[in-house]
Parts: structure tokens; C-alpha cells; sequence
């Protein structure tokens, strides 16, 4: 009988078993994750139906640059992601950290242009029933309580996304992962990709559908 | 073609949509230009799946169990649009 590597747990037969029931559980768990996004998309879409010109004011109320900077900001960091998990597939130790460390900066950056997003979007009056401008519709409110709510919890994601990242970053530096072992690595780059997928289409329908 | 290249590639082409999704945001309104960003939003989607995510390399087993919470989701868009488009409102 070979010997058994030490990151194989006794559950499975070798490395790529293990690896494969790794992504498998990501994957299931992102199925959720698609699910529990899905009900916010759904309920959206049902009222965008109904209040279509109020949602396309409320859409024409939310500040289109920092969207786009955003969505350049994450569609990069999902890049330097991809770049990280094929460096450590092809054993290529020295470029993970790095390449992580981009990916964390650009997630931090998303998260301050956010932050400075919300600073103006308080000061528009945008903010329901607390600070909410009484010239608007009731069903433009509608549309912001969908998008405090989306791009929050969206944000939170993140915020998860770049502890999970710091984490891989110092098992990284420690040189725990090679091209025959890097599991964490992989499913964390998964998880980073599916919230970039979340933004994907947050931007069209809180930023661009009904702006013309 | 290296990994390295392919996925520099798949960004360039990510950024290129955005970009004509937002421009096409300020041309065309309505069910035209509505359909067609959301599909480009797919297309982006489906790049992201694919390749950053590696599911070009991945067993069909992963491959299942990546598409079953997209199927779910749609069981929940159409059951829920074949009730609210169907409905007669007073």
C-alpha cells in the first residue's frame, strides 16, 4: 500500500478525491447562496414589473460612477483571484501571496468607494423612511430599500470574503499550499468568483436598466 | 494558449462588456436595451463560471451541482411570473 501524504484525511482515498468532494461541498453551498441572492433578484424583478417608471427614477437617483469604478474594481480583483489558485496549481509558490494581496486591496478599494457611495447617497436624501426625500414617489423608496439592502448585504459577503482571503494569505506566506494540495485556496477563490457574480448583475439593474 | 493568457483574455472581454452595457444603458431604454444588457450580464456570468472559476476543468459531478442552484432559481422566476403575468388584476 503507497503511503498515504499527510493532507489527505483518512476519509478518502487521495488528493484529487479530496479535492473534488471540496469543491462539490463549495459548490452546494453556493447553490444556497444563489438561492438566498435569488429571493432578493426575484422580489426585485416582480416590482420592477409593477413600478417600472418609479424604479427607473430611483435607478436614475443612484450614482453611476462609483458603479462603474466598482464593477472595474471587482471584475479585476476576480482576475488576480483566478491568477493566485493557477500559481499555486502550477506550483508556482512565490506569486500566491502577492497575487493575494492585490486581491485583498482590490476588495478593500471596493469597499471604501462604497463607503464614500453611501456618504453621497445620504446626502441625496435616498435613505428610506429615515432620511428619504419627500418629492419621490413611495415605490422609488421601494427601489432603495432594495438597494440598501442588496449592496449590503452584497458588501457583507465581501467584508467575509477578504477575512477568508487574509486567512489564505498567511497559510500562503507559510507555504502550506503546492500544486498537490491547495483545497482552501480553491474554494475560497470560488466564493470570491460568486460574489463577483452577485455584482455582475446588481450593476445592471441598480445602475444602468431605465437610466436612458 | 497558457492558463496565464487565458484568463487576461476573459478579463479584457469581462471590462469590454461593461463597457458596452454602459453605454448602451444611455442609448436604448426600454424592452430592447433592457434584454439585451441583462444577456450581456449573462454572457459576463457565464465567462466568470466558466473560467475563473475553473469549471471547464471540473467533473460533471461539479458541473451538476454547479448548475442546480441556477435551476432552483429559475423554478422560483418562472412559477412566480407565471402567477403575477397571469393574474387579472382589478
Amino acid at each position: 500500500m503507497p503511503e498515504r501524504e499527510s493532507f489527505v484525511e483518512e476519509q478518502f482515498e487521495d488528493a484529487p478525491q479530496q479535492m473534488e468532494a471540496s469543491e462539490l461541498g463549495m459548490w452546494t453551498f453556493l447553490a444556497t447562496e444563489v438561492l438566498f441572492f435569488g429571493g432578493f433578484f426575484a422580489s426585485y424583478a416582480i416590482y420592477r414589473h409593477f413600478y417600472s417608471a418609479d424604479f427607473a427614477l430611483g435607478v436614475r437617483h443612484t450614482l453611476l460612477f462609483f458603479g462603474t469604478i466598482n464593477s472595474v474594481l471587482l471584475l479585476t480583483s476576480g482576475l488576480t483571484m483566478a491568477l493566485a489558485v493557477q500559481a499555486a496549481d502550477e506550483n508556482r509558490k512565490k506569486v500566491i501571496v502577492p497575487l493575494l494581496l492585490v486581491t485583498i486591496f482590490l476588495g478593500l478599494a471596493f469597499l471604501v468607494s462604497k463607503g464614500f457611495e453611501y456618504a453621497a447617497d445620504l446626502s441625496d436624501k435616498v435613505l428610506p423612511v429615515y432620511n428619504f426625500d419627500p418629492s419621490l414617489p413611495a415605490h422609488t423608496e421601494l427601489f432603495f430599500w432594495f438597494y440598501w439592502g442588496m449592496t449590503a448585504l452584497h458588501a457583507i459577503h465581501l467584508l467575509v470574503g477578504i477575512g477568508l482571503l487574509s486567512v489564505m494569505t498567511v497559510m500562503a506566506w507559510r507555504g502550506k499550499f503546492s500544486a498537490k494540495y491547495y483545497n482552501p485556496l480553491e474554494i475560497v477563490g470560488l466564493y470570491w468568483a460568486f460574489v463577483d457574480i452577485v455584482w455582475i448583475f446588481l450593476y445592471p439593474l441598480l445602475y444602468l436598466i431605465g437610466r436612458y | 494558449m497558457t492558463p496565464k493568457t487565458q484568463f487576461i483574455l476573459v478579463w479584457l472581454a469581462l471590462i469590454a462588456l461593461l463597457f458596452v452595457m454602459f453605454g448602451l444603458a444611455h442609448f436604448y431604454g426600454h424592452i430592447i436595451g433592457t434584454t439585451v444588457i441583462l444577456l450581456l450580464a449573462g454572457v459576463q456570468m457565464l465567462l466568470v463560471l466558466t473560467f475563473f472559476m475553473r469549471l471547464q476543468h471540473s467533473s460533471a459531478i461539479v458541473r451538476l451541482s454547479a448548475a442546480a442552484g441556477f435551476v432552483w432559481l429559475s423554478f422560483l422566476f418562472i412559477l412566480a411570473f407565471s402567477d403575477y403575468l397571469m393574474r387579472q388584476w382589478h
